[in-house]
Parts: structure tokens; sequence; C-alpha cells
């Protein structure tokens, strides 16, 4: 399993750059996602990875070595399409064992190894399956155990969740995750689902209109966003335009918050789960009566909508026994922002 | 550096191709069509309108071009209300015989025109059996119709080219989206009004590209004019006797007009399909085929379907009769008497009557082998790369489509009578390969339309996963393309096939004494009064269309 190193990578279609100066290294045995929006370019970078686009600037490492100039068939990269690609005319055997064939492995052993990778994949006695007899998940796998079969050095997944339902879509997710830990193959993951992102990988890279925007652990991008982008695309917040001197954040020059000493930046951002909710004024930092506008149950948690002179505030309190029905649409109430919580950027 | 070698070691192969196929597009499609061209304008003294200034001076070629279009408009009128209206038959109510009339409807596809046109004399003509029951039955002295001239080609041409609007209306009435019927129903439209704001605009495409494909037919049509026409002149059957009489200037002008007509038809209808193109709805609801409970209704209905059965079969019945009709027995009486296998056992063993059978099968072998060489490429560079000049190799490959049968003809003609840099510089009239080269012309872009559905419907990621797998280009286009898109591939070789073993037109004016093909030896005995000989024949391609067509069938499924 081999370590990538994506070094300045620039593409170009027509007059639109899709892929702007991108640098970026995934290690042995990490889970990498590529998360952005559709448009992004996360698609068109991991298909350079593979060998399916050709990239005008930059190279790609494969455990050191440079592949930029190698075809996809000789780039030892496995990768699983967003519509799976399996092979109509194939059955499910035939589908998992074309890599190895086309390697010469004699006919023994790929039926013995395809055997193996049908257990590893749950799909034991499918062997003489048609593609069309599978549901989304079963061809799911099948083009999961056709990618790794040939053991090659870096797996890409390229949005393989998206075409599953959502129930089907959370039993993947562990299921590629524990293959993954299985092999401790170098996976990179693309997709545009947050959620998807953060429960999966060891490491993030954000994407947005061919730029790079930030790169760390899943809670490292979650409580510290480097821009107000990846702020709003990963998780919920509350995000302001503000003037800030004297560590004083001024919203709509006039709604005042205190902030942690030596923070700068034209916006800030702070969590709907991070602010407190309740009747009595405590005089904390940062605290403020406000007017319930709207009232949101979302299952677990219930997202109240408040008016805070003339900008909006949304809070999220979980719905437990003494939360439940504890606030009326309408209400005058108190909300604390607390300064740790909040976020300049 | 490295980057520009592995360019030209990964596209040298590609670019072979792209010169391979231009080159025979320009030499068998583009060059001859230039040469008729040429050939319209050139004198002694340079080039000239004389011929066509000649030509519209007198008033009887004139009266021609005229018929050409008038058969060609009253062939769409016909055909339109037949094909559109048998088309809402079927598709639009429930009947358990739906599916049998169905596959009725389309067996005149798979059955030669010269074949049916001979059917139909069988049993329409002056002494046909049709006609001399009635003429029986009534106690008539004088024929109760006369079955030619412009009715009597009208009349095969329905029969023949009602196909094309039955076809594409099928296919459109399934895009009909239901829920849409019921809006309008809900919004209180009449049935006049959902017929004319929601089943017609959906509709109207399929009955454009109709109008097209059966205009080009009715006006290159020519076995029903020439066996029937009498003093109904048309251009194509002209352009055989200017061809037979060398007058290969007029021959050409005939044909530069005939390919006029059929362009600027073309070019307004497919204006109009542009233009009232619509998009489907994403999630539609398929029509529900209406159920008939009224008995009286139903009686009319079934009665219908008899009489459509009935007459899709009779000419078809009629061609396997007369096949066992015993040489010579057949001459006074109205109906045979004598019947036997003598016709068969002749084209099995005389060698003479055999050759034209023989012929006709290695020559459409040919053509469609050569269709595969070119479709195939053309069909995938035009479908699936990004080559810049597909724009004009798309206009390449549909160009035959513009051009009626007898045209195609003349062209590789004036193409090939002398030695052209496209053939080795040889000089092809007079060849055998000449008229397999003309059939591969005409059904060039049937094979690169069908095999271009089947490359359209092929994802790009099975491609791109072959690859990521490690398989080479050759490996995958050989192990995952091929297999994957040949029923598409097939189905545009028996088609192909179909077409060619039977083919009149381009026959009649190509064929010589070594390549005379089963539809000129169809004709010769009919006139030679070996309608049993004829017959025989016909039932032979009949068979061997028919087991082509249910092998495709069953490996489209």
């Amino acid at each position: 399993m081999g370590e990538v190193l994506l070094k300045n990578i620039r593409k170009i279609y027509g007059n639109k750059e899709v892929l702007k100066d991108i640098t970026l290294k995934i290690n042995k045995g990490e889970f990498f996602t590529f998360l952005g929006p559709s448009g992004c370019g996360k698609t068109t970078l991991l298909r350079i990875i593979a060998g399916l686009e050709i990239h005008q600037k930059g190279k790609v490492y494969l455990k050191g070595e440079d592949i930029s100039h190698l075809s996809a068939e000789k780039r030892k990269v496995g990768m699983v399409f967003q519509n799976y690609a399996l092979f109509p005319n194939m059955t499910v055997f035939e589908n998992i064992a074309y890599g190895l064939k086309l390697k010469g492995v004699n006919k023994k052993k790929i039926k013995n190894k395809v055997k193996s990778y049908l257990n590893l994949v749950n799909l034991s006695g499918y062997d003489n399956r048609n593609i069309t007899q599978l549901s989304g998940g079963e061809q799911q796998r099948v083009a999961l155990a056709r990618s790794v079969i040939t053991e090659p050095e870096v797996l890409l997944l390229d949005e393989p969740l998206s075409n599953l339902d959502a129930r089907l879509r959370d039993k993947m997710r562990l299921e590629i995750k524990e293959l993954q830990k299985k092999l401790g193959i170098t996976t990179i993951f693309v997709t545009h689902d947050q959620s998807e992102a953060l429960s999966m990988s060891d490491k993030i890279a954000i994407f947005n209109m061919g730029n790079c925007m930030q790169v760390g652990a899943p809670v490292d991008i979650y409580r510290n966003p480097k821009n107000s982008f990846v702020a709003k695309f990963v998780g919920e917040t509350n995000l302001y335009d503000v003037n800030i001197s004297n560590n004083d954040a001024i919203i709509n020059e006039n709604i005042i918050l205190k902030l942690k000493d030596g923070k700068k930046g034209n916006h800030i951002s702070i969590r709907p789960q991070d602010i407190m909710i309740y009747r009595k004024k405590k005089n904390l930092v940062n605290e403020f009566k406000v007017n319930i506008l709207d009232i949101q149950f979302n299952g677990a948690t219930i997202e109240y909508i408040c008016k805070l002179k003339n900008i909006k505030v949304k809070i999220w309190v979980l719905n437990n026994t003494f939360n439940h029905n504890a606030f009326n649409n309408g209400e005058n109430v108190f909300i604390h922002l607390p300064k740790e919580s909040i976020n300049v950027l | 550096m490295d980057r520009v070698i592995r360019y030209f070691k990964n596209d040298i192969l590609k670019h072979i191709i792209y010169i391979g196929v231009f080159w025979i597009l320009i030499g068998f499609v583009l060059y001859p069509a230039f040469n008729t061209f040429l050939s319209s304008l050139k004198s002694q003294d340079g080039l000239t309108l004389k011929y066509y200034k000649d030509f519209f001076s007198n008033k009887n070629n004139i009266t021609v071009v005229v018929n050409t279009i008038k058969l060609g408009l009253a062939t769409v009128l016909v055909c339109g209300v037949i094909g559109t209206g048998l088309a809402f038959y079927v598709n639009y109510f429930d009947f358990k015989y739906n599916n049998i009339i169905n596959k009725l409807l389309l067996t005149p596809i798979m059955i030669p025109g010269v074949i049916i046109v001979i059917a139909f004399i069988q049993l329409y003509g002056e002494s046909g059996l049709i006609t001399s029951t009635i003429e029986l039955l009534f106690n008539l002295d004088k024929h109760p119709y006369s079955f030619k001239g412009f009715y009597g080609i009208l009349f095969i041409h329905a029969y023949t080219q009602y196909v094309y609007f039955y076809l594409n209306v099928s296919v459109s009435i399934g895009y009909i989206d239901y829920s849409t019927i019921e809006a309008a129903k809900n919004l209180g439209a009449s049935k006049l009004k959902i017929f004319t704001s929601v089943i017609l605009p959906t509709i109207t495409p399929a009955l454009a590209t109709s109008s097209i494909l059966t205009f080009m037919s009715g006006i290159g049509s020519f076995s029903a004019p020439n066996l029937l026409g009498h003093n109904y002149k048309v251009l194509s059957t002209q352009i055989l006797l200017a061809k037979t009489n060398n007058y290969m200037e007029i021959a050409s002008v005939q044909v530069m007009i005939l390919l006029f007509t059929g362009l600027v038809f073309l070019t307004l209808l497919r204006h109009y399909e542009r233009s009232t193109k619509i998009e489907m709805s994403v999630k539609g609801k398929a029509i529900r085929p209406v159920k008939i409970k009224d008995p009286k209704k139903r009686k009319i209905y079934m009665a219908l379907a008899g009489f459509v059965i009935l007459t899709i079969i009779l000419p078809i019945l009629t061609i396997f009769l007369l096949s066992f009709v015993k040489p010579g027995t057949w001459m006074i009486n109205i109906y045979p008497k004598e019947f036997g296998f003598d016709n068969y056992m002749k084209i099995f063993t005389k060698s003479r009557v055999f050759a034209p059978f023989k012929n006709s099968i290695s020559m459409s072998l040919w053509a469609t082998f050569f269709s595969l060489v070119l479709g195939v490429p053309c069909a995938y560079i035009i479908n699936k790369t990004k080559f810049k000049a597909k724009g004009i190799l798309e206009l390449l490959v549909i160009l035959p489509w513009a051009m009626p049968a007898s045209t195609i003809a003349i062209n590789m003609i004036n193409g090939f009578n002398k030695p052209n840099i496209f053939v080795g510089n040889n000089i092809l009239v007079g060849t055998y390969i000449l008229l397999p080269l003309a059939y591969f012309v005409g059904i060039i872009p049937l094979m690169v339309k069908t095999t271009g559905v089947s490359l359209n419907n092929l994802n790009n990621t099975l491609i791109d996963a072959s690859k990521t797998l490690g398989a080479s280009w050759k490996n995958t286009f050989k192990k995952i393309i091929i297999p994957i898109i040949s029923p598409g591939i097939i189905a545009g070789a028996v088609l192909g096939f179909i077409r060619c073993v039977g083919e009149y037109t381009t026959s009649a004016l190509l064929y010589g004494v070594a390549n005379k093909p089963i539809s000129i030896a169809m004709v010769n005995a009919l006139y030679e009064f070996e309608i049993g000989l004829s017959m025989a024949y016909g039932v032979l391609i009949i068979v061997i269309t028919s087991i082509l067509a249910s092998l495709m069938m069953k490996l489209r499924r």
C-alpha cells in the first residue's frame, strides 16, 4: 500500500480552470476524503490519480514514483465508480475475476481468490448471478471486491454511496470502512455528503471551485474551519459579517460580541448547538434577549430560529425529556454565545 | 517530450483508422456523387448548363419531375394516415391479439419491395387472383378496377411504406406521459383538445421523421413504377431508360434533380423536426391501453383486426402458394391447378437457375461485411470520441440516406468508369464487385445508426473501469465494448443484409452476366411467364430474411 503525493496539479477544460494548483499528500493506509459541492473539481482530481484524465500541469506520485505519464491500466490503482460500472455481459464471478485474468493469473488461483473476496464482501454463493439480479448494495459490494482483488496500491471511491437509499447507505459506510481497515489500503473517497466524510475519514480535503480550501482531521475541520466556505459547507452554522475592533465583533453596527483575545477576520461562525437558550436572564457575557420566530422539530434535536435585533440566530437543543416543549413560538427568551465557541474567519 | 512520444505511440492506430474511414467515405460516397454532378455539367466545350436547359425545355421531363414529387407527397399522406392509425389501433386499445397484429404489421420491412410488387400483380393485376374472383362472382365483362399507373403504385407504396409511420408513432406513443392526459382532463379539456394539445405535440417529431423516410423512399421507388407504372413515368424509371440508352449526361441530370428534391424535403422537415422537438418529462406514467367494453365496438374492432391480418397475410400466402405451381400449367385457367416442388428442384439442381440466388447471398454478405468494417469505427468515432472532424464524418455517413438507390447506382458508374486513386487506379464498371459496393453504400447510414444507438447506451464508466482494472485499449474493446454493443451491430448487419438480398433498383442499373442477382432473375422469370419460379425465388428470400430477423429478435432480448 502506498502513499500518494499530488504536486501542483492544474487542469483546464477549454477556458475553465477546474483545478488550480492542488498539492496534497495522502499517507499510507489513510482513509482520505475529497469533500465539496458538485463541480468543485474533486472527481476530476480522483480521475487524474486514476489516469482517466490528463492534467496540464503538476505531478502525481505513488510510493514516491512519478506516475503522471502512465496510462490508467498501468497505475495499480483500483477504482469504484458512482454507478459501479459492473460489466453487464459478465456474471459476478467474471466481473471480480476480470482484473486477475488480465494479469494472467492461473485459473485455480483466480477461483480461490475470487471465492475469498466474495466471502470478504459477504456475497458467498453469488458467483454465477447476473449483475441485473443484484440489489444496489450487492452491486456495490461486487464493485468493491473487483477493485481490491488485484491488490492495488490505492483504492479510489467516486461517490459510491450516492445511489443507495438512506438506510443502506449507513450500512455500507460501515462495511467500506471495515474493509479498508482489514486490507489496510490507502483509500481516497470522493463525496459531496459532509456526514459521510465526517464519519468515515481519517483526513478530509475540502474543495471549492477548483481550490483546496482546507485539509485536516474531521474534528479539526468541524471545530476550526479556516474560512466561511468551510464553516458553511461542513455542518450547520450561524455565519455573520463582522467588523472587529478591540476584541469586539460588531454585527450590523448594533450587536456587539466579545471575542477571545487577538482574533482577526471579517466573519464569525458559531454552531447552533453551541448556543445556550433559557428563560431567566443570567447576566453572562454575550447574552442577548431574543424572540422565537419559528420552531422546527427534527427528531433528535429541536431547532429554534430566533430574532436578535435585525439578524436571525439558529439554535439546536437536544430533544430529550427535559427540553421537549421547553419554549413556545413568539416567546421572548435569552441566548448565550460563549466566547470559546465563536470562530473568527 | 515523453508526453509527445506517448501521444503518438498511443494514437498511431487511431490516426490510421481516421484516415481509413475518410478514405472509404470520400472514395465511395462523395467522389462518385461529385462525378455525377460533374457529368451533368460537362460537355466537350467545358462546363455547361446545357443538359439542364435541354431537360427542362421538354414538357415530358417536367411531367416526370411533377409525377415524382406528386408520388412522394401522396405516399407520405397515405402512409401517414394508415401507419399512424394502425399505431394508435395497436397501442391505444387493450386487445389480446395486439401482440400478433403488431408483429404482422412489421413484416413488410422484412420482405423486399420487388417481391411484394410481384405478389400484388398476381393478386390484383388484370389477371390477378382477386381481380378474376371478383369478375367471376359478379359476372363482370370488364376488369372491376385498374391496378396500374399512379394509383397502382400508390397502393403498393401504402402497403410497403406505412411501416415507418407505424414504427415511429408506436414508439412515441410510449413516450406519452399519461399524467399529462389526466392533468388535461382535470383542467376540463375535451377529448379533441387532449388530442391536439397533449398527444399530437408528442408524436409530431415521429411524424416528421417518418415523413422524411417515406418521402425519400417514395420518390426513389423503382420496382413499383417500373412494373406497374405504364404511362406514369417517374425519375427513377427514366434514369434506367437514359442509362440503358447510354445517355449518361441525361441520367446524371435526372439524378441531380432527384437528389435535390430529396435534399430540399429533408432540410425542410429536419428544420421543422428541430423546432417541434419537445422534452419528455423525467418521470412519466406510461399510457394505459383502453379496454373496449361495448360489445358492438368490440366486434368492429375484431373485424378491423381480421381485415388487417388478411391484407398482410394474403400477398405472403400468394407467394408461397404460387411457388408450388408446376411450370407451364397455369396459362389459361383462372386458378392454378397443378402443384409440385418442380420450381425448387429447378433452383437447386440447375446451376444457371441457382446462380442468382448464390450471387445475391454472396454480394449481400460482402456488402454487410464492408458496412461492418466501416460502420463500427465510424459509429464509435461519432458517438464516443472528441474527434474534431466528426461533424464532417457524420455528414458523409448520412449522405447516402439522401440518395435514392438509382442515384447511388449512377454515382457508382460515374465514379468508377475510369481509373481512380481510391481503388488503386482500377476501373470497377463491369466487374463483379461494383454491385456489392453499391449495396454497401446504401446501407452505411443504417449500420452506423444501429451501432450508434448501442454505443450511446454503453456507459463510458465501463470503459474507465476496465482500464483501471489493468486492461489495455485492445482488451477493453474486445472484452467489454464489442460484447455489449454486439446486439446493435448484429441488428444493423441483419437489417443491412435483408435490404441487400432482395435489392432491385441498384441491381437493375448495375448487374452484369457474372453477378445477376435474385431480384432481376425474379422479374425476368415473371416476363417469361415462369411465375412459379419467380415466386420460389421470393420464398427463398422470405425464408432467409425471416430466420435472420427472428435470430436478431432473440439476441436483442
